[in-house]
């Protein structure tokens, strides 16, 4: 990682939301409303009404909360690559990026730095806020765990993210990989409630997705202080997918970048 | 400004430095008429090039709209894969995308490419570390004297005027010192006053031995500032005699 080209990026994007101060704000803070209504509804019914949720030693409210957290990463990481690369074709910036030394796949992730750090902020603000104003109690925290799994879920998403931006350049639209993951994350991997609750077949097909792994590794590490051993399937899932991914990803980022070159479409929209 | 005394001709051959193009040419391939999608429409919008442009030398491109200038443009400036040909900026090969780019300087025609919110400093500052040059404020302030951005540094791009970012945009296709210049139409926008100003900065620019492929509509400035021309219409280049520009003698 080349720490000047990122700190670059970073203050670019810094100094442009700077302007819309309000709204960085509210993209900080906006997160504790809905925190406020996750936890009256979660006040509806206790831990003996979800028997499901006795394994995470934790209320509802907690429980969520970190599914929430680990979702918005989701969304900034399918989505953000592509997302900036959409926006710099709308700034006609794109084109003045591309011709620079710089390497193409290196601008569209260095581009979504930002969105990626604010989601940090974003995360851990809520969770000082949950803690604070919230009751939320994470009775046993093992931080290397969580720093783990959360480094190994970004580096497991990241893929998806570089092929979403690579189709978008290729085809000018999103991609059906990162769609179908969004779409089944929310229903399949355990934001809301534990997988033990879906029917058998709908448990089985959400072991395919990585987000299932990464939900499930954050909690044990946060609400039952698991240890690196304790998470073998979690983190060699990760691992896994990481490790195929970027392959993966470099050769359609690669290929993108070519068709785009070649039908003469790169910087449009 | 005809201070060359010899300029290559255009053919074939290799140049070590400056800009060869040879065959370069460039086929769309759109879709076609109808649902299918199979059914594609081939336009074609660089045919069959040839240039060798030394090293301080303004090579001037004219043409109606539509006649692939800034696609030549952009192919040089690997933005736009060839579908065949060759081409070498100062030695290097178009297909080392990379290597070539960090040879380049570019002005788009289109659109001048920019952070509006950000200041013009800023701006500079962030594409600087794109060319990978950090801790770039000798080389802003060089360029900025240079271009008359000094008073302009600390204001943001939107509150700037059209002639103000194009000179921003020729600064910041000078950060790396390039060699070979791409510009395409630098002079839109600008006043008389300024128009005149960036010329002189081209012949500058062409004394320092920087190798210069300018598109334009102008044909006076064609005239005044470039050593050699040609004629692009219908993807095919002709090289024309830039003295003879404006006085009705084109293709």
């Amino acid at each position: 990682m080349n720490l000047r080209l990122a700190a670059a990026f970073l203050k670019r994007d810094f100094k442009n939301q700077a302007n819309y101060r309000v709204s960085l704000v509210l993209q900080l803070f906006g997160a504790t409303l809905s925190m406020a209504i996750l936890f009256f509804a979660s006040r509806l019914f206790s831990a003996d009404l979800a028997p499901q949720l006795r394994p995470y030693r934790a209320d509802y409210f907690t429980f969520v909360l970190l599914g929430l957290a680990f979702h918005q990463y989701l969304g900034v990481t399918l989505y953000g690559f592509s997302g900036c690369v959409r926006q710099a074709q709308a700034l006609g910036v794109l084109e003045s990026m591309l011709v620079s030394p710089t390497p193409p796949w290196k601008i569209v992730v260095y581009s979504n730095l930002w969105n990626l750090t604010l989601v940090t902020l974003q995360v851990f603000l809520s969770l000082v806020v949950a803690v604070a104003l919230f009751d939320a109690v994470f009775p046993q925290v093992n931080v290397v765990s969580a720093a783990v799994i959360f480094v190994l879920t970004l580096l497991a998403l990241l893929p998806f993210g570089l092929i979403s931006a690579g189709a978008l350049l290729a085809f000018r639209r999103g991609d059906p990989i990162s769609f179908a993951i969004a779409s089944f994350s929310g229903l399949l991997g355990g934001v809301y409630y534990p997988v033990s609750i879906l029917p058998d077949w709908l448990q089985h097909l959400s072991q395919i997705i990585p987000v299932t792994h990464a939900i499930e590794g954050i909690r044990q590490a946060m609400l039952k202080g698991a240890g690196l051993g304790d998470l073998k399937v979690p983190l060699l899932v990760l691992a896994l997918t990481a490790a195929a991914g970027f392959p993966l990803a470099a050769l359609f980022f690669n290929y993108a970048l070519r068709k785009a070159r070649r039908e003469g479409s790169l910087t449009y929209q | 400004m005809k201070t060359e005394p010899s300029f290559p001709t255009v053919a074939p051959g290799r140049t070590v430095r400056g800009i060869e193009a040879v065959g370069l040419t460039k086929i769309f391939r759109t879709p076609g008429p109808g649902p299918l999608p199979f059914r594609r429409k081939e336009v074609l919008a660089v045919s069959d090039v040839h240039l060798a442009i030394s090293p301080g030398e303004i090579f001037g491109i004219l043409g109606e709209n539509g006649a692939g200038k800034t696609t030549l443009l952009k192919l040089l400036a690997t933005l736009i894969e060839p579908t065949s040909g060759e081409a070498y900026l100062e030695g290097v090969s178009l297909r080392e995308p990379s290597a070539a780019r960090s040879k380049v300087g570019y002005v788009a025609g289109e659109r001048p490419g920019l952070f509006g919110r950000l200041t013009v400093r800023e701006n500079l500052e962030f594409f600087a570390a794109l060319y990978g040059l950090y801790g770039p404020s000798l080389r802003i302030e060089e360029l900025s004297a240079r271009f008359g951005l000094d008073p302009h540094l600390d204001r943001k791009m939107n509150h700037c005027s059209s002639g103000i970012r194009q000179r921003f945009v020729l600064a910041r296709a000078l950060l790396p010192d390039p060699r070979v210049l791409l510009l395409d139409e630098p002079t839109k926008h600008l006043d008389p006053r300024f128009r005149e100003e960036m010329v002189g900065s081209l012949r500058q620019l062409s004394r320092e031995g920087r190798t210069t492929l300018l598109v334009t509509h102008d044909l006076q400035e064609a005239k005044s500032v470039c050593h050699r021309a040609g004629w692009m219409a219908a993807g095919k280049l002709t090289e024309v005699d830039p003295r003879g520009l404006g006085s009705g003698r084109l293709p």
